[in-house]
């Protein structure tokens, strides 16, 4: 007999091999990402197209050279024109002034140069008065920890169905009751299970938060892996724990239906108590916490779910 | 559910013991009680001088288990899944082993073809490679020929016969009483999850004055036609 190491990692290298080979399960787990980043990429390049240039519109009859210097320290552009309004609100110019009154997209660099020109000429008191107000790309780390923690919830949502999945599968085929009959504790057969799928999990999970970094940058970009990989390794367990707790003639989707709510309750939460959030697994998704006391809980969930396999009959 | 009780039979090595009896009558829980896999409540079991819930794991080190579905993992190939077993078995050279098996079983020309892809027969031949890899002293065959056409039938009842003059412990199973009649030196009827009968096929048609073992199953179970 091998020593129980070696009889483990044998094992999960098989189940990663099996894993991988199932084109459902890596087009699964291709998804999120090749959603979010696909997602991104084009509205990357349709902002690329419409963010104006870096213009400033004046009216055809503006005269003052004061402003186009101090626009021309920094590398922006009178641009004359009928309408400076219709050219800001047309996306042609980043700021309009017709003499009076400034016409932004957000709050451009331009709007606080042509403030500065519009305090030397009116040094009288005055306000802005706001009328446009669209997303700007600065926005984007907030969308980043929304969609980070978006596409970790798809990850721990599969996880549990692949926890689940491979359980039920190798039970209604007969491979588990085969690999019972091997001289190693069943514990390492539920583990060997476990390893594979996380290792499948996380290996597509890592490098989707990296993608989705590079692309609209994440904040705490390290502390959302790891809280998406505690959220993960739980979601594993709850499903190898839902369908290696039934008998032989349990259905599947109902077991399936209850591993996912105990998913979600766990997510639940973190959301109604807002003290378990950085805790919990699966709550802590999308915190900026240090992820060990998840991931710590994970392997306490994940040591469960592969011990109870100890109890669980062949067949 | 009571699905085996006082039940009891001893197989000495080098004898094929069939344990025979109709569907649902205990045959399969039996064998997985013997493999392993399930739990009995009480009784003791001794498989080659262990007992299996003293050491289970040692118990295993000396069983090979065919089981009546196959067991084989789609996505691998037999090379792949018979190689898993040698190496956790912790099988010598479990490369060289592995294709002498399947060389054996004649299996090597889809030796690197995926389970999935495979015929019944095919199957067979894998999961009895898979058996012996590790030259188990014991080995259960549960249904063994169900789903194979003549030829798969001959040469898996070949194979019993063979291994059985090699010295090892056969205990297999079926339903199909014509069958494990060619193979077995001694038989087991099984019914209701009680034993009904044991002995050769010569003892069983005396005991129950009849000419076939289908007759004789049939007479001892539920008594002697009127």
């Amino acid at each position: 007999m091998r020593p129980l190491p070696s009889a483990i990692a044998l094992l999960t290298l098989a189940s990663i091999r099996r894993l991988l080979r199932e084109g459902l399960v890596i087009r699964s787990l291709i998804f999120p990402v090749a959603l979010t980043t696909g997602t991104e990429v084009v509205t990357l390049g349709v902002v690329a197209i419409t963010v104006p240039d870096d213009q400033v519109a004046v009216p055809t009859s503006w005269t003052d050279d004061a402003l186009g210097q101090l626009l021309a320290t920094h590398q922006i552009t009178l641009e004359p024109t009928s309408d400076p309004a219709g050219a800001v609100f047309n996306k042609e110019a980043k700021a309009g002034f017709d003499g009076s009154k400034v016409y932004t997209l957000g709050l451009p660099p331009e709007l606080l140069l042509v403030e500065s020109y519009l305090r030397s000429k009116h040094p009288e008191s005055w306000q802005i008065e706001p009328v446009l107000r669209e997303h700007r790309p600065q926005d984007l780390p907030g969308a980043g920890r929304l969609i980070s923690r978006l596409v970790s919830a798809i990850y721990a949502l599969y996880g549990v169905v692949i926890g689940a999945g491979m359980i039920a599968r190798d039970r209604d085929d007969g491979t588990l009751a085969a690999e019972f009959l091997l001289p190693v504790p069943r514990f390492a057969i539920a583990a060997s299970r476990w390893i594979a799928a996380s290792l499948v999990l996380c290996g597509c999970q890592i490098p989707a938060l990296f993608l989705l970094d590079a692309l609209i940058s994440v904040p705490d970009l390290y502390a959302q892996m790891g809280h998406g990989a505690a959220a993960s390794l739980t979601s594993c367990a709850i499903g190898l724990a839902a369908i290696g707790s039934s008998g032989a003639k349990s259905g599947f989707s109902a077991r399936l239906a209850g591993a996912l709510s105990a998913d979600f309750a766990l997510y639940l939460a973190g959301r109604l108590i807002p003290g378990l959030a950085p805790i919990l697994p699966v709550a802590s998704l999308g915190q900026a916490s240090e992820p060990w006391l998840p991931l710590i809980l994970a392997a306490l969930f994940a040591l469960g779910s592969i011990f109870q396999f100890q109890r669980v009959n062949g067949r | 559910m009571l699905a085996v009780d006082q039940l009891s039979f001893r197989v000495e090595p080098g004898e094929v013991y069939g344990l025979l009896g109709p569907n649902g009558a205990g045959k399969t829980t039996t064998l997985r009680i013997l493999a392993t896999l399930m739990e009995p409540d009480e009784g003791q079991v001794l498989i080659a001088g262990i007992d299996r819930r003293r050491d289970p794991i040692g118990v295993r080190e000396r069983l090979g288990w065919v089981p009546a579905e196959a067991g084989l993992p789609e996505r691998l190939t037999p090379r792949e899944a018979i190689l898993l077993f040698a190496a956790v078995q912790g099988v010598p050279r479990p490369e060289q082993r592995t294709d002498e098996m399947l060389e054996q079983l004649g299996a090597t020309p889809y030796a690197n073809t995926p389970c999935g892809s495979l015929s019944t027969g095919m199957k067979r031949r894998v999961v009895l490679a898979r058996a012996l890899i590790h030259d188990p002293p014991v080995l259960l065959l549960d249904e063994p020929t169900d789903g194979l056409d003549v030829a798969g039938r001959r040469d898996v009842l070949g194979f019993v016969s063979e291994q059985a003059r090699l010295g090892k412990t056969v205990i297999i199973s079926s339903h199909i009483m014509s069958e494990v009649e060619k193979v077995a030196h001694r038989l087991g009827l099984v019914a209701g999850g009680k034993m009904v009968a044991e002995g050769r096929v010569d003892e069983l048609l005396t005991l129950a004055n009849a000419t076939g073992l289908d007759e004789a199953f049939l007479s001892l179970v539920d008594g002697p036609k009127a």
